[in-house]
């Protein structure tokens, strides 16, 4: 069967229209433009998926001053690479996941794709999650800086995450006695 | 191009090291909530104000799960109550190893109107008559599970004690109470089994499928 050289290239150019149709470009803070799977971004992150369906979706750029170029890079690379093997954001609960959310470990590559960031990257990203509502990216990224504190006190949390301690000594010993520890150690 | 001095260099990196007390409180309370109950009592809620704002949010307090053989009894039960009264009425999942007392019992079943499972494991605190009282309290439970509780349903569980938390909890849909060696299947227990999907009974008098 003959194919028509025209009819193919008309083809051609649909099939690069649909391909453009499937993609959603974000802006970041600092003003860097990210290309992202469509369905990956409606179903990992509950804001992305409003903003597609209420048609709020710039083409030149979704801007996202809140979030930005490295996080948003991030944010980016977990949908792009990763978009089939998450669960979707609406079936993970809905709300802030806590503890009694069903909580799946994290996965063998999200648990690389959350060692090799910074303290301040994992902190954007946190953040960007939570603004987005990537519920799954949430869970990983909340599960790797819980493993960080474990087994530490609370002064070297504040060392770690680069806190200051704003609790005055009454303050504090007023908690310990709201908590009732008697620590009885000896 | 010149060398920042040593001055500039901490600067920047000061600069650019971020605050962690600065997430916003629903990320701070995605982080600390995958915490036990007992690292966000005594480490979280101690790093620095908005921690322990994040610590309190009570959708963190919905399951509350304590083992620790190392804290003194007293204590925990003292924090346990302090977990109930920051669930805040939310309390769906409460499981507890040797400290829970009749007293905690009654705490928590008076302040937790979801509460849809209990797991006690060696709680030689706990008597009948507490427990009686819980499961009187909360119909809505859903699953039970005592291991190791040697005053409660212990080897002296009748069948009519057991008839007594099946009636008290419709429910129900899963029951362990491997260590009531006094239990006899018998029909008329096994007619009120409707809603349970899943009991555990002492293997040699348990239930046969």
């Amino acid at each position: 069967m003959e194919v028509d050289k025209g009819k193919g290239e008309a083809e051609e150019t649909r099939k690069v229209a649909e391909a453009d149709r499937d993609t959603v470009t974000l802006k970041s803070s600092d003003g860097k433009l990210f290309e992202v799977s469509k369905e990956a971004a409606a179903r990992l992150s509950t804001v992305l998926a409003g903003m597609i369906a209420g048609g709020s979706i710039d083409d030149n750029g979704t801007d996202l001053k809140q979030i930005g170029s490295e996080a948003l890079e991030n944010v980016v690379d977990y949908c792009n690479k990763h978009a089939n093997s998450i669960p979707s954001a609406a079936l993970i609960s809905s709300s802030i996941s806590f503890n009694t959310a069903p909580f799946k470990e994290p996965e063998e590559w999200e648990r690389k794709f959350v060692d090799r960031l910074s303290h301040d990257a994992l902190f954007d990203l946190v953040e960007a999650a939570n603004f987005l509502g990537m519920e799954r990216l949430l869970d990983v990224t909340c599960h790797k800086i819980s493993e960080m504190m474990k087994g530490k006190s609370p002064d070297q949390i504040r060392e770690v995450f680069n806190i200051k301690n704003d609790y005055t000594k009454e303050e504090l010993e007023e908690i310990r006695q709201e908590l009732a520890w008697a620590f009885y150690d000896d | 191009m010149d060398a920042p001095t040593v001055g500039d260099m901490s600067a920047t990196v000061v600069a650019a090291a971020r605050d962690w007390s600065e997430l916003p409180l629903a990320a701070l309370a995605s982080v600390i909530g995958k915490l036990g109950a007992l690292d966000i009592l005594m480490v979280a809620s101690l790093v620095c104000h908005t921690w322990l704002e994040a610590a309190k949010v009570p959708e963190l307090w919905r399951s509350v799960l304590m083992v620790n053989p190392k804290i003194n009894l007293d204590a925990l039960c003292a924090m346990a109550k302090v977990a109930v009264d920051r669930s805040a009425g939310q309390l769906k999942y409460f499981a507890g190893e040797q400290f829970v007392t009749d007293e905690l019992l009654k705490y928590i079943a008076d302040r937790s109107p979801a509460l849809k499972v209990v797991l006690l494991v060696s709680c030689e605190r706990v008597s009948n008559d507490g427990f009686s009282k819980l499961v009187a309290k909360c119909p809505q439970l859903e699953e039970l599970a005592l291991a190791f509780c040697e005053n409660v349903c212990g080897r002296d569980c009748t069948n009519d004690e057991l008839a007594f938390v099946l009636d008290s909890c419709p429910h129900l849909k899963d029951l362990n109470l491997r260590d009531c060696f006094q239990l006899v299947v018998d029909h008329v227990l096994r007619a009120r089994f409707g809603g349970i999907k899943s009991m555990t009974l002492p293997r040699a008098r348990g239930l046969n499928p």
